[in-house]
């Protein structure tokens, strides 16, 4: 009798699934319809920007101004990249609203945290950029490069830090504590760099 | 054959192109917005005409019939693409002109390789007498038909009813045993001496002259209705009494040696300037005829000249000068209306003065068949003036490349970026609206 039930009950779940699945197979398809024509279009738009930047030949008047300043990429790269990531968001959107509309909402919101992801990568791009420029100009030694790095890490920390699924109080503690100690570090080189041959003269005096 | 077909084109011309720019204001357009529009379309066909100039025609015979066909299946278009939108206008405007000048040339080229130097005067001046008449029959029945009718099909009847007339002119030509070559090739750049110079000569000539009478054109029916307030028939009538005289004045001009031909292009400068002295409207009919007698000498020493010239300079050669002295000149004379009407009507009526002046002056110091000094002095000014031309449209060609070049540049640039903003827009406004 039981083991009548218990067939009877794993019919069912085997049926209700393969009828669940069956319900999914239209809107998967619309996903993978919608993705794959997006993703065509995008190839398209992506080669169109391309060949309208090379025909613009914007590259040769701005990589001197580009390499000047360090920075790891040309223009049409940077644009190509931007776009490459616009439209990966919009067919990845695009193709669960087609699919699934009720979860319209988390199509959002992976579109927001994406992009929350991509702005710390740019931060920390750009402050990249900025220290490579800076110890450029100043013409630093080994030893401070070393520590423009560690600078450099202790910021993307804290801008990874805030995309971070943490509890708001322990990403609090953990922001504090590390602008503290990149405020900290930042005071005792400025004192070494300005103050430090002053003190070895002091000590050599003594 | 050739003056059956221009005998049967002068009907279809008078109503596609005659009609074009009261099509356009028709449509809504102002002066200076249908002066833009004609000014663009000129544009185009020159260099239509400039990339054509250095690749030749294959298979003139068949181009010949096949590109004058069409030219007039697409001006018969323009009405319906008028109803589309002004870019569609522009668009079949352009290339109708751009079709008609091609056209033109080929028919040049056809004279110019298939008569010699006589024959050739006999053809483009008989031509010239029977396109003026069916040029008048076309202008009559355009003047009833928008007398007639109201709505905006009259425009489409017209259209298509000279086209079709137009088509019969292509019958002529297919039909015609014309001993043509099988090909012509692209037009020399330069084959030195003083062939080339009087060609420079000629080519510059007829820029003025007709820049002068394009300026003239575009202000001579605003100026009668505008500031002497005739009424339109009289307006109209201008057009009609330079059609008549010109075909009596192609059969004298035709008769007389060159010599005679001065006194044509010395009376054109002082039309521009009676033009605007005169207020008199009913005066201004007896100026037309004066003007288009003279005109019509100053346009058939140009022709003439180049005729000419074909069997030393090559058929496709000359033709493609007299095409692209007449498009060029159209650009010019266009440009200089529109910077001078801002200026006012006089402005305009003083820059058409100057530039028949100018060919009056080229004529007289440098064309040899016409020249006040003796033959080898003017040969020796027309070097002269060959040189320093050619260097300044050097440089002026040099400029206008690298110009052209940059906006294009710039053109490719602002439009991948406004694709990357465009994406980015849709993106936030997919996110952010429902939300």
């Amino acid at each position: 009798m039981a083991q009548q039930v218990g067939g009877t009950g794993l019919e069912e779940a085997i049926r209700l699934t393969l009828r669940d699945l069956a319900g999914l197979v239209p809107r998967l398809a619309a996903s993978v319809i919608t993705g794959a024509v997006l993703i065509l279009v995008s190839v398209l738009v992506v080669r169109l920007v391309s060949r309208l930047l090379r025909l613009s030949r914007i590259d040769e008047i701005l990589d001197p101004v580009f390499q000047r300043y360090g920075v790891p990429f040309t223009f049409s790269s940077l644009v190509n990249g931007l776009l490459v990531f616009a439209l990966t968001l919009l067919t990845l959107y695009a193709s669960i609203v087609a699919g699934f509309p009720e979860y319209g909402w988390a199509a959002a919101e992976i579109v927001t945290v994406t992009a929350r992801i991509a702005s710390v990568f740019v931060m920390i791009l750009l402050v990249y950029v900025t220290i490579n420029y800076v110890t450029e100009k100043l013409r630093m030694e080994k030893g401070l490069r070393g520590f423009m790095a560690l600078v450099l890490f202790d910021i993307s920390l804290i801008l990874l830090v805030d995309v971070t699924a943490l509890s708001p109080v322990v990403k609090q503690a953990l922001a504090w504590g590390l602008s503290l100690g990149l405020g900290l570090s930042i005071a005792v080189f400025t004192a070494w760099y300005f103050f430090g041959r002053r003190g070895e003269t002091a000590g050599q005096q003594a | 054959m050739l003056v059956a077909e221009a005998g049967t084109a002068g009907f279809y011309i008078a109503i596609t192109r005659g009609l074009a720019p009261v099509l356009l204001a028709f449509l809504g357009l102002g002066v200076d917005d249908v002066m833009l529009v004609v000014l663009i379309a000129y544009a185009v066909a020159l260099s239509v005409l400039v990339v054509l100039r250095g690749r030749g025609i294959r298979r003139l015979r068949r181009s010949l019939v096949l590109l004058h066909g069409l030219e007039r299946v697409v001006w018969g278009l323009l009405p319906l693409a008028a109803l589309l939108g002004a870019v569609a206008t522009i668009l079949v405007y352009s290339l109708a002109v751009s079709l008609a000048t091609v056209t033109g040339l080929l028919i040049t080229t056809t004279i110019f390789s298939v008569f010699d130097e006589k024959g050739a005067r006999r053809v483009i001046a008989h031509r010239s007498a029977a396109s003026a008449a069916s040029n008048i029959l076309g202008q009559l029945v355009a003047i009833i038909v928008l007398a007639a009718m109201h709505t905006y099909s009259k425009y489409i009847y017209l259209y298509l009813l000279a086209s079709g007339v137009g088509l019969v002119a292509t019958a002529i030509l297919a039909l015609s045993r014309l001993p043509l070559p099988s090909s012509v090739g692209a037009a020399r750049t330069s084959i030195g001496g003083e062939e080339e110079a009087v060609s420079g000569t000629v080519f510059l000539y007829m820029v003025a002259y007709m820049a002068s009478a394009a300026v003239l054109a575009a202000a001579w029916a605003p100026y009668m209705i505008h500031v002497l307030g005739a009424p339109d028939y009289l307006a109209a009538g201008l057009g009609f009494v330079q059609m008549v005289t010109s075909i009596a004045a192609s059969l004298y001009w035709l008769r007389v040696p060159y010599p005679v031909y001065k006194y044509a292009v010395l009376a054109l400068p002082w039309i521009p300037v009676a033009i605007a002295a005169s207020r008199t409207p009913v005066l201004h009919l007896g100026l037309a005829s004066i003007y288009a007698f003279s005109a019509t000498g100053a346009n058939l020493l140009a022709s003439f000249l180049y005729a000419d010239l074909s069997r030393r300079l090559g058929a496709f050669a000359s033709s493609t000068r007299v095409a692209m002295a007449a498009a060029t000149a159209q650009v010019v004379g266009l440009s200089t209306a529109l910077a001078a009407s801002r200026l006012g009507l006089w402005a305009v009526f003083a820059s058409s003065a100057a530039y028949a002046a100018l060919a009056a002056f080229i004529a007289l110091y440098s064309l040899p068949e016409i020249a006040l000094v003796p033959r080898e002095q003017a040969v020796v000014h027309a070097r002269r003036l060959y040189m320093v031309t050619s260097a300044a449209l050097g440089f002026v060609i040099v400029v206008s490349k690298r110009a052209i070049i940059l906006a294009l540049r710039v053109l490719a640039l602002v439009l991948a970026l406004s694709i990357l903003l465009f994406t980015y827009r849709l993106l936030y406004y997919l996110v952010a609206l429902p939300h």
